[in-house]
Order: C-alpha cells, then structure tokens, then sequence
C-alpha cells in the first residue's frame, strides 16, 4: 500500500464540522469518562450548563440530543413514537465566533441591539423547529396538524396553510434583519418602527404541545452552542432561563467553555442566575491525572472507531495503543540517546587517578545508562563505591534486602524519568515523545488534541511505514515526536495570534515552559524532579487587565486549572490551586508530561509582570524561588524548630538549589 | 449565473485614447510608491466630474516621517498636472460609504474607485456603498499592482505580518444569516501565515475550500501563499483547493461559482486574505448572491501593507446588470 492512497481518519477532528449523521457515526459515550448521567441531559427540566474546554466533547453531546441525530436511532415512519418515548426533542444552535460584534456598533439604542439580537435567536429557534416539523409531516394526523397551523397562524397573526410557508415567513423576516444590519451604517435605524416581526419559540412550543398529542409530554430542549460567543447578550438568554419556572414544557442546554459566562444578570430587576437553583452546571473535566482509566478507554474508543474506517487498519484490527505504543521506554530511549558513550562519566571521573576511575567504571557501567546515572548520582551524594557495588550485586541477585527494595522503589518509575532528563540534557538531545500514554498526557484531557495529534503523526508517516506494516506496525519514536512536536508549534501559534491577549498569553506561556525546562536540566533535574506545576503567590490574578489576561489563558485553555486543591509545594503545607501550561506545547521545550508533584513554582505578582510582556531569564527566576524557599524555610524553622526535610527522598537535595 | 471579463491593463485604455467621463473619481491617500499612479497617469482618461480624495487618520497616525512625506506628495502631483487633488475628506474609520453619504452620488451616476491604497475593510465598504446603497450606474475599479512586497529575513519565504490579532469578524455589509443545511468556508490565501488554520478551527463548515492567486503578480507570491498556508491546505480535500488570477476579480468570481456548484448551493462563508482584485472578485459575488454568502475577515484593526515600486496599473468595470 502506498502513502498516497491512504486517506488521514483524522483530518475532520471537530464535532462542529461534523453532519448530524457523522456525529452519530463517529459516537463514543464520554459520560463514564466525564462522571456525568445521560438521563439527566435528557430529562432535567432545570437547564443545564455544560462547561468545558475547547475539544472537550460539548458540542459532540450537545448535537447528539439534537432532534436530527435523534431521529437516526428510529425506523423512518416512526420517528414520532420514538421521539415520545424518549421524553425529549433537541433543537440545536449554535452562536458562531464572535456574533456579539455584530450589534456592537449598530446605530441604534442598547434595547434596540438586544431586540435586534433576541429576533435572531427566537426566529433560529423556531426556523429549526418547523424544520423539524417539516420532517416529521407525514407523521402527524391530519387533525392535529391542522390544529397546529391554526395555532400558529394566531400567534404570527397571517394565515399559514403549511410548513413550508410558514419557514418562508420565518427566512422572510430573517432577511429583514440581515438588511437592516447590512445597511445600518449608512441608513439610521427607525426603532418606532416595528422592523421585523418575530415569534417566540416558548409559543410554537406551547403550540405544538397543545395540538399534537404524542408531543404532550415531550420536554422541549433548546440547545445553545458556543454561549460564550455573544458577550454581553448573554444577559437575554439568562432572562429566559430565569423566567422559566413554573413552565415544564421545555428546558434549556447550554454549552460554554471555562470562564466563557461573562454576565450572570437578567433583565429582571435585580435577578441573577444562581448555580444550582436556576441551572445546573455540569463540568466536562478529566480529573487532575490524565490518564484515568476512563479517560484513556474513551479516547481510545473515539480513535479506534476512525482507524476502522481506514482499510488496512481494520483488516488488522490493531488499535491506537498498539501504534503508538503503550508508554515510553526509558531505558530505549537512553541507549538512543547516549549511543553507547560515556561522557556522562566526566563528572565523576574529575580529579581522579587512572586508578580510581577504573574502580568507578568496573563499578557503575552498564548497559544501561539510567542505572549508571543512578548510581553515579548516589556517588555524588558521597555514598561508597562499596556500598554501591552491594546494592548493585545484590539487586543483580534479586534478594530482598532493604538496599534492593530501595533500588527498585528508585528505578521503577520515581527517578527514571528525572535522571533520563539529566542524560538528555548531558548529551544536549533533546526528549522524545511517543506512545499512547504520552500522547494522553499532551492531550490534556482534550481529545480534539488527541485527535489533532493522531492527526499530524499520520501525516508524518513515511512511504516505507505501509509497506513493512504488517511486521511492524508500530510508529517509530521519531516520527512521532516530529508530529508532536509540529502540533505542539500550531497550537503555540494559535495562542500567538488570538485576538483575546494573545502576544500577553504567548510571551507567558514561553516565559512559563522556558523556566519549567530550565528546572529538567543539570542537577535541578534531581533535585526537582519533573517541575512542570506553579501556583499563585500574589493577587494579580484578581484585578483590572491582568485579571483579564488570566481568564484568557483559562478560558482558551492555554493553562489548566487542576481539579482539587493540592500541596502548595514541598516546603509549604498549606493548600493551593495548581496550574500547569497545556501539555501540547512541551515538545517545544522538553518538559516532563507526567505529574510528578513535590516542588511547584510560586508565581509571584513580579514574575507575573515580567513574564506577560517580556523574555525573562529561568536562571534568574530559579534564583528567586530558592532565595523565597530558604527565607520560607529559614521562618518555618524559626517558628518550629523542626527539621522540615523528614519527608524528604535521599537523593533529593531539600535544601535547593545552592547560589 | 453571470460570467464577465470587463478586465484590462489601464495602459490600453490609454493607448486607445478612451474616455471614461466618470461623475465622480474617488481615491485614497497613501504612502506606497503605487499610491497615486492612477491619479498621476490615469485622470485624464478617467475624466470625472469631481474627484474626492479620502484622508484616512487611521492611517496617517500609523505613518513615520518618512512615509509622511510620501503620503502627502500627491499634493506636488496634483499641482504639477495642473489640477485639484479634489474634495478632502476625513475618515475616521474603515467604514468610508458614509462619509460620502452627502456628496450627491445618485443611481445615475458612474464613479471611479482607486483601490491601490485602499484596505480590505475599505474595498468592501465601498463597492457595498456604491453598487447597493447608492446603486450606481457603474463602478470604475482601478488598481496598481506593487513591484514587491515586503519580506522580512530571506529570499524564499516569510512575508511577516505585523503581529495581529485574529478573530471571526463578520463584514457587516456583506452578513447575511446562514439558512441553508450545510455552511462552507472558502479561504482565499495570501501571505499571512497560519491565519487560514486558525479561521478553521474558530470557524465552522462542513467543507472547507481555498483559493490561492495564480497567477500571480510575480510568480513567488503564489509560493509564498502556498508555503504559508502549508498546514490549512493539508487539512483540507485536495479537490477543494482552486486558483484563480490574482490581478482580475471576475475569474475569482467565476471561481466560487463554480465552488459553490461542488458544494451543492451551501452557504458560503468567504474570508478574502488575498489580493486586491481578487477581494473585489469576492465582494461581487456576495452582493450578487446576498442570500447564500456572506464575508468574514479575521481583523479587526487596518494592517498596512508594505511595498515597494510600481507595477501594472488594471482596470475592471463593473455595472449594475452585473449583481441584479
């Protein structure tokens, strides 16, 4: 097979650009994933807001309740009796980018703009929902569809003899306001005049429930796409919603990123929206450890389903994991790395005899350069070549010994990592990513990322890659890094040109990465193992335009709020809210996707201002953070009298970083 | 559907010793070396009634000392031919249709437009303005190519925008509500990089469809466009992917046409981040198709281009009959 007859699955990757009927193809329950009940998405009467970051699955859910791919679940001819076993019919809309801007400089009263907005939102609505009956026609009884134009014409205030007259007099009004906006800033806007007519969605619903029926008891669900998209006019949905008590027929869905309600007020004096008792939220949110089992089995039922789709993939039946990897391997990656040399020595052998430093290499080489890092690190410390040499042995032995369970509990995962960083940066490589567990991590809980992902290493497949498949399926390391690493500078770009603080949320986020891939060279890379985290020391994030950049950075998804309260860092007891840079950026800079916790940096209200509008030296900032951590440590001690570092590993130097 | 070529080297109308005898000649200051050639060569053969110039404060604020002094030359041009630079009027913004709300332009008249130094906003505003507000008999579009655009760092590649911000902005003049089943995006690229890929992901359609210029002023643009644009185009179908002639706007025009046939009738999003002539390609279809299209751009602040010395100077006609 050659390259170019393989189409990429993953090219169309949003659930925006998707059909109804491809969003019903390419479904993949995320409500284990998300902790979240179905039912209640479809039979809550209280709205619901479903929050969640970009590519996240809120529109996938939001259009699969939606009545066109509803109504792929039931026999043509029986669409009706389905949807009335259902209990509920969705009407999907959607607020494209920045629609607010539209009524924004009109020439016109602020009353007028919201009348002007509120006409677009009830005639898309009804527009939808006639389509809707459109389709279901020739379901309805005569009678009762009869009854229901009858209503209808009342409430338009014209005859209305069938469904199709009745879209072209909802498209006729549309227009109407297409031209007023069209020519409003020529032409003034006569507000006396009553310009376009509307009618209200709450009526034809009231009207469809009352004429038709097996639509009775059908909770009507009006859902609303992409919210944060009409700025200020959020504050006229926000009235409906308020105003909805007492009234069961239908009920509201709303979709929003983090951050994206900006207006909890309502034209009702004095009344805002109160989480819980006019809404519910529903929060799309992976818990902090991205690689719960449930995240990972949705993600990989999602990427599965498109690699199905593509011949050669399903004639095998091989999986996402399986081409990619299940996780990194370290020792590989070391030996690929160091090529067999060992330089990494150097340090060790500084000053020594010829005798010596054979006595450390009879010792300590192997064939596998993590362990010699390990031990040469416990050199380091001043621990004996003889007592090295016995763990050695009796870790070759496999006794269990404390010295070979303290081996074990040191390689198996807790200083791997962290001493291939110190490898990486000794031979001035630079850290591969690849395998599926890597790939979750960069995804950070967004499987449009993961898809992004999976997107760009099929691009980067080589001619050679089909032709061997069937022997060796996997993707190389390097072919995947180079597509993580592509991604990686598309999103970074992203960030760059977006119009919401976008130079501010760049310069921050290299600022931010430089630093944390500062901390995974030379010995801090030990001594602060796998820093990728900070928290919050100051309150910049609470005022004027800095408050503003931070939203930003919440809201578009360029940092990460975790889920819980944790440990502020190593020397601090207290509890803080964690923050972590988007891990699809780290390929650029060489940061450690896994959370490894301990020591997170402080980000002071200095820093802050430096690192949005300029470049800022990490040796500085690293500087700054031990000098804060010995005065910290220094006023604890004064206060205890303790020694603070018990809990601390004994490779680790607690103390910091020394000036 | 129409299909027009009324497109020609200005030169020719010259050459020919044609008079336009245009009511109005309407021209923008500017600071490029192509700013006033059509003022300086073409007046003549334009012939209008009264001419206006537009004074763009927007612009003027952005100009340093040395381009200042290019801006204001048309003065010593307009003395050395002997003539008026015309009626001067401030405008404050892009939206220049309403500052010639008072100047007597009627549906008889015919006026001739200078987009050479004229941004997208301003393209767009002012043909909506002309062809559909004030329904003019006939617009005169002239348009002097540069000779190159500005190139930051090597040969090959990056022309460097400054650095802006992006988002979905609607061109008021040209929104209509999307009423159709299926949406598409048609991108015409230029030399902004990674500004297509962005639109795509913040924008939504079932399709996407690029349109590059080529030809091309000069056969490197095309490459610079398609080198940009590198990561949007290998998201979309290779038979979504057209070309169209950078310098003349009824083969654009005939592009999405023909676009809009593949896409069976979807409403069509237009987002023209390509040339001048190309844009005025764009702008009539969508008046000639208000329904079923509307123009999106991703900027809302005026970005200078940057060039330098003086290409061919196009002219295109366009009447009424053309968008009825």
């Amino acid at each position: 097979m050659v390259k170019n007859s393989f189409n990429n699955p993953f090219i169309s990757c949003t659930a925006r650009d998707m059909s109804y009927s491809d969003v019903m193809r390419f479904w993949c329950s995320p409500f284990e994933c998300y902790k979240i009940n179905e039912s209640d998405l479809n039979s809550s009467v209280t709205p619901i807001i479903i929050e969640g970051a970009r590519g996240s699955g809120k529109t996938m859910i939001l259009k699969r309740l939606s009545f066109f791919c509803q109504k792929e679940n039931f026999k043509s001819n029986e669409v009706i009796e389905g949807i009335r076993n259902a209990g509920y019919l969705g009407i999907y809309f959607r607020y494209s980018a920045d629609y607010s801007s539209l009524f924004d400089s009109l020439n016109c009263s602020k009353m007028y703009r919201e009348r002007l907005f509120e006409g677009y939102f009830q005639m898309s609505l009804c527009l939808e929902l006639i389509h809707v009956l459109h389709e279901l026609e020739n379901e309805l009884y005569e009678e009762e569809k009869n009854k229901l134009l009858s209503n209808i014409s009342s409430i338009v205030g014209e005859s209305i003899r069938d469904f199709e007259t009745l879209i072209k007099w909802i498209e006729r009004n549309i227009r109407k306001q297409d031209e007023i906006i069209r020519k409003s800033q020529y032409l003034s806007i006569d507000e006396n005049m009553d310009s376009q007519q509307f009618m209200s969605v709450f009526d034809i619903i009231d009207a469809i429930q009352s004429s038709v029926s097996a639509f009775r008891k059908v909770l009507f669900i009006i859902i609303i796409d992409e919210f944060e998209n009409i700025g200020a006019y959020q504050r006229v949905i926000n009235t409906y919603i308020k105003q909805m008590e007492g009234k069961n027929g239908y009920t509201f869905r709303i979709g929003v990123r983090p951050e994206g309600i900006r207006d909890y007020t309502t034209n009702v004096s004095g009344e805002f929206l109160q989480d819980g008792r006019d809404y519910i939220k529903k929060q799309l949110i992976v818990s902090s450890d991205d690689r719960t089992a449930n995240y990972s089995k949705f993600v990989k039922s999602v990427i599965n389903t498109r690699l199905n789709m593509v011949p050669i993939f399903n004639q095998s039946g091989i999986e996402i994991d399986t081409l990619l990897g299940k996780k990194e391997d370290y020792e590989w990656e070391a030996n690929y790395h160091v090529k067999g040399r060992k330089e990494h020595f150097s340090e060790a052998f500084l000053d020594k005899t010829e005798l010596q430093m054979r006595e450390i290499s009879d010792v300590i080489m192997d064939d596998n350069p993590i362990v010699e890092a390990y031990f040469l690190m416990r050199l380091k410390r001043g621990e004996s070549l003889t007592d090295i040499a016995k763990m050695k042995n009796e870790n070759l032995q496999n006794l269990n010994t404390e010295n070979t369970k303290k081996y074990r509990l040191d390689m198996r995962d807790k200083y791997k990592a962290s001493l291939l960083f110190w490898l990486i940066d000794k031979y001035k490589a630079k850290k591969l990513y690849y395998s599926f567990s890597t790939y979750l991590y960069l995804s950070c809980g967004s499987i449009y990322d993961f898809i992004g992902l999976c997107r760009t290493v099929f691009d980067e497949l080589e001619s050679d890659y089909f032709v061997n498949f069937e022997s060796n399926p996997e993707i190389s390391p390097i072919v995947q890094t180079r597509a993580a690493q592509k991604y990686a500078e598309s999103q970074l770009e992203k960030v760059r040109i977006n119009h919401d603080y976008g130079p501010q949320m760049h310069q921050f986020v290299k600022n931010m990465c430089n630093l944390f891939g500062y901390y995974h060279k030379g010995d801090l890379c030990t001594t602060y193992p796998e820093t990728n985290q900070f928290y919050v020391s100051g309150n910049f994030d609470s005022t004027g335009v800095n408050k503003e950049i931070w939203s930003s950075l919440l809201r578009w998804g360029v940092i990460i709020k975790k889920t819980s309260f944790q440990r502020a860092t190593l020397s601090i007891s207290s509890k803080a809210q964690l923050y972590y840079v988007n891990k699809s950026y780290y390929p650029i800079f060489g940061i450690s996707c896994r959370i490894r916790g301990g020591f997170n940096y402080a980000l002071t209200n200095d820093v802050w201002d430096n690192m949005i509008t300029t470049i800022v030296d990490p040796a500085t900032l690293v500087k700054g953070s031990a000098r804060r951590k010995k005065e910290t440590n220094r006023q604890v001690k004064k206060r205890s009298g303790d020694d603070i570092d018990k809990f601390q590993m004994s490779l680790f130097d607690v103390e910091g970083f020394n000036e | 559907m129409n299909k027009f070529s009324k497109f020609t080297v200005a030169e020719e109308l010259k050459s020919q010793n044609r008079k336009l005898c245009d009511t109005f000649f309407i021209y923008s200051k500017g600071a490029e070396d192509r700013s006033y050639v059509v003022f300086e060569k073409y007046v003549e053969t334009i012939a209008p009634e009264r001419i206006i110039m537009l004074d763009s404060r927007l612009r003027n604020e952005a100009l340093s000392s040395t381009d200042m002094v290019k801006y204001d030359r048309i003065q010593n041009i307009a003395m050395s031919k002997g003539i008026s630079v015309g009626k001067t009027i401030s405008v404050e913004d892009s939206n220049i249709g309403k500052y010639l709300i008072g100047e007597q332009i009627s549906s008889e008249s015919t006026v001739a437009v200078d987009i050479s130094s004229m941004n997208f906003w301003e393209v767009s505003d002012i043909l909506y303005f002309l062809l559909k507000i004030m329904a003019v008999q006939k617009v005169d579009i002239f348009y002097t190519e540069p000779d190159l655009y500005h190139y930051e760092n090597d040969n090959i590649a990056r022309y460097n925008y400054p650095n802006p911000k992006v988002s979905v902005k609607y061109q008021r003049s040209y929104y209509s509500t999307k009423m159709e089943a299926e949406e598409i995006l048609v991108s015409m690229i230029g030399f902004q990089k990674n500004v297509n890929k962005l639109m795509k992901d913040i924008f939504e359609a079932a399709q996407y469809y690029s349109i590059n210029g080529f030809p091309s002023f000069y056969p490197k643009a095309k490459d610079i466009s398609q080198t940009n644009n590198a990561d949007y185009l290998s998201e979309i179908e290779p038979t979504n992917r057209y070309s169209a002639e950078a310098t003349n706007p009824f083969v654009t025009y005939n592009t999405l046409v023909d676009i809009s046939k593949a896409a069976n009738g979807a409403f069509m999003n237009i987002c023209p981040l390509c040339s001048k002539p190309m844009t005025v390609g764009a702008c009539l279809y969508a008046l000639r198709y208000p329904d079923t299209t509307r123009i999106v751009y991703p900027y809302e602040e005026t970005i200078a281009t940057k060039s330098d010395g003086v290409g061919r100077t196009y002219y295109y006609s366009i009447t009424q009959d053309f968008i009825s």
